[in-house]
């Protein structure tokens, strides 16, 4: 390997005279274009296999022919449309309850943890229990739970049909999703804060700043990097929330996920084309609010990453 | 930055012509060569796509088969206990024309779906047994007036009661209704079914149009449900609701949660398949019902009711190797002693007739001749290859009826559109 990269970089500087530099970079470039190559593939592969399906129509014959972005029109603004912005609806919904919850849930975790000292190690262990179990294992146990009769009414002393009404089955689908994730985020946002230098709460106490203003000054915009990557993870996961409304509710009461109304028309009903259309309104949609919150908080919290180390 | 742009696009570009040379084929053009007429050599070892085998009989089945054609050995795959999950393996390994399975046993509402799209093959009628075979699950082995698979065990609904609270079981839902009172007494549910969103809805829904005089596809399988006798089948339901002779928890019942909920002698009435029986009747963990309960065909409106026809079928599968063992061993499965293991080792419903008879059988199974009536009178499920769309259709309509958010007439009219849209874009 080593003798073959200076083979090449002697006889490309000696061919076009170029400046060491130069051709040190144009042969770091081919060397990586063999896992360029592979990453386009696999990532882009389905992705341009799966546009193009969504241009075709299903049909159980198997004769399927080009029907440009009829796939979409049903979807947005045809036959569907009403279940379908049904879907985003919820799904918004989900992501904007269930993110905000595990971001302060997670955070506080976090600054619990990091001043727990000696048994910091088991309870973090403890606190990963939840998000070690499966999502689906997870939301069986929740869904036996929550019958009618079972503990969590017990427990309540209510008789709330969690999986039989709206509000109650969106309550249940947030928590559980809470539970099984702020750990999560917690955990992160701690990674985070370990790499904060106690030197910079010394130096702020001896300047006379109090809990609050440390934790505002310093605290804070020094995690925000790991906070804004724990709220991407999350954002990007809960648009793609399946396995909890599928099991708990299969859908009901305004629980219709769009990967569940996706899944119910590309998988039971195996239409590669419809569904293929609908993952890539998806895909759309997740990259659109990903953008968003890049835009939005991650040049503010990069800028004054940088200011912090440029001060 | 720039050299980036410029790396960039020469990479999507060669993904892209990557892309293109290996996407010749149009999408899902199923016109493939794995079909075609069975040859004389198409025997040897098959796997069979099983229901999960938690009694065993099915295994038990297999090594008589297996001793007797030691050249022809059956290997069982067991699917996952879901049935919607046990569809998506079948569909992906179809879509695959994966080899994986020679023989596939199917929910008997997937024939016409897989028969439309030639994932499993036509059976000539000369291997149907001697034996008579019950018609109605038979006849859910027919795509378009031809055989695609063979029946293996069948099921009906049934009215599970309280033999201890309860005199006569109700023949019908007025009946049913004038026990209410004993249910309120004795602080329990008088009535429930499987009123959940999911496939077992689309049954319950079925079962209260019929008892109604209404359908939801005619006999041609366009669909028929836009009638004043289908509203009046989804507005029996609504009442029961509103008037809370089914209780407001049944909104949340499948299978498992109406048996818990009867067994623990929270409910008077319950509709469920026969495989209760059997462990209502086994007392202990909770169960109280142990020797209190007996079982009738269910209630209808006028008159007796109509039970919508459950069971699994078995179907060779296109892209299999082979087909002529799939086929013989599918067919010696209904040999009246197959049969009767199914349902005294396994507690399922068998397709052969003169078992509903047997007097020793009939012993061990109390619930037989009420089961032998139900089939007698039970209809199939929507008949279409659009199976899965209609069931969802079916679903969304009738659970937002349950709920009470909307008028049954409005709700019948709608269905209708929406099953005409499924039908259509099947």
């Amino acid at each position: 390997m080593s003798a073959a990269t200076t083979t090449v970089a002697r006889h490309s500087s000696r061919s076009s005279g170029l400046p060491q530099h130069q051709a040190e970079r144009r042969l770091g470039r081919r060397l990586l274009l063999p896992t360029a190559i592979l990453l386009t593939l696999m990532v882009g592969y389905p992705i341009v296999w799966a546009l193009r399906l969504s241009l075709f129509s299903d049909s159980i014959t198997g004769q399927t022919h080009l029907v440009g972005f009829d796939n979409y029109a049903r979807a947005l603004w045809g036959s569907d449309a009403v279940q379908f912005w049904a879907a985003v609806r919820d799904t918004a919904l989900f992501t904007v309850a269930a993110g905000g919850l595990e971001l302060v849930i997670g955070v506080a975790m976090a600054l619990v943890m990091s001043h727990l000292g000696v048994f910091r190690g088991l309870v973090r262990a403890m606190i990963l229990v939840p998000w070690a179990i499966p999502t689906a294992v997870a939301a069986v146990l929740w869904k036996w739970m929550l019958t009618p009769n079972g503990i969590v009414n017990e427990l309540l002393g209510r008789q709330i049909l969690w999986t039989g009404e709206t509000t109650p089955a969106r309550t249940a689908v947030v928590l559980i999703d809470v539970w099984k994730t702020a750990p999560f985020v917690g955990l992160l946002v701690l990674a985070g804060l370990q790499l904060i230098p106690k030197d910079l709460y010394e130096s702020a106490k001896i300047d006379g700043a109090g809990a609050v203003r440390r934790f505002r000054s310093i605290t804070l915009p020094l995690v925000a990097p790991a906070i804004l990557v724990a709220m991407l993870f999350r954002v990007l996961d809960l648009m793609r929330m399946y396995d909890t409304p599928a099991i708990l509710t299969n859908g009901a009461n305004g629980t219709a996920t769009l990967s569940l109304f996706t899944y119910e028309h590309a998988i039971d009903q195996a239409k590669f084309g419809y569904g293929s259309a609908l993952s890539t309104l998806t895909f759309m949609l997740i990259f659109a609010a990903a953008f968003l919150i890049i835009r939005l908080c991650g040049v503010k919290v990069f800028a004054s990453d940088r200011e912090g180390s440029g001060g | 930055m720039r050299n980036r742009i410029v790396y960039a696009i020469t990479v999507t570009a060669a993904g892209l012509a990557a892309l293109t040379s290996c996407a010749g084929s149009t999408p899902g053009d199923g016109a493939g060569d794995g079909s075609g007429d069975s040859e004389a050599g198409d025997r040897g070892p098959i796997t069979v796509a099983s229901r999960p085998d938690t009694t065993g009989v099915f295994q038990h089945l297999a090594d008589r088969w297996n001793e007797e054609n030691p050249t022809e050995q059956v290997e069982l795959i067991e699917q996952p206990q879901s049935s919607d999950e046990t569809r998506a393996q079948i569909v992906q390994n179809m879509q695959a024309r994966s080899s994986e399975f020679d023989l596939i046993m199917t929910n008997n509402v997937w024939v016409s779906e897989f028969a439309a799209r030639d994932w499993i093959e036509e059976i000539p009628e000369e291997s149907l047994p001697d034996a008579e075979l019950l018609e109605a699950p038979l006849d859910t082995a027919r795509y378009e007036d031809t055989l695609y698979a063979l029946p293996l065990y069948t099921d009906a609904g049934l009215l599970y009661y309280r033999s201890d609270l309860v005199p006569e079981p109700p023949g019908t839902f007025g009946e049913l209704m004038e026990y209410c009172d004993i249910a309120e007494a004795e602080d329990m549910g008088c009535y429930a079914g499987q009123f959940a969103k999911y496939d077992g809805l689309t049954v319950n829904v079925q079962e209260a149009i019929n008892a109604a005089g209404g359908d939801i596809l005619d006999d041609s399988g366009a669909p028929a449900v836009d009638t004043p006798e289908a509203a009046a089948g989804l507005q029996l339901l609504q009442d029961a609701f509103e008037e809370g002779w089914i209780s407001r928890e049944a909104i949340t019942y499948a299978e498992e949660e109406g048996r818990t909920a009867f067994q623990q002698g929270r409910l008077l009435f319950l509709r469920n398949w026969p495989y209760m029986h059997k462990l209502a009747s086994t007392a202990g963990d909770g169960n109280v019902v142990a020797g209190k309960f007996d079982v009738a065909p269910l209630p209808g409106i006028d008159g007796p009711g109509t039970s919508a026809l459950g069971g699994w079928n078995m179907a060779v599968s296109t892209y299999g190797e082979h087909k002529d063992t799939a086929r013989d061993f599918a067919v010696w499965l209904l040999e009246p002693e197959a049969q009767r293991s199914l349902l005294a080792d396994g507690s399922l419903s068998p397709v052969v007739a003169e078992l509903y008879d047997d007097p020793e059988l009939v012993e061990q199974f109390p619930y037989l001749p009420a089961l032998k009536e139900a089939l007698a009178n039970a209809r199939p499920l929507p008949k279409s290859p659009a199976w899965s769309a209609i069931s969802l259709a079916v679903q969304d309509a009738s659970y937002a009826v349950l709920q009470g958010e909307t008028d049954p007439a409005d709700a019948v009219r709608d269905l209708q559109a929406a099953l005409i849209d499924a039908i259509e874009n099947m």
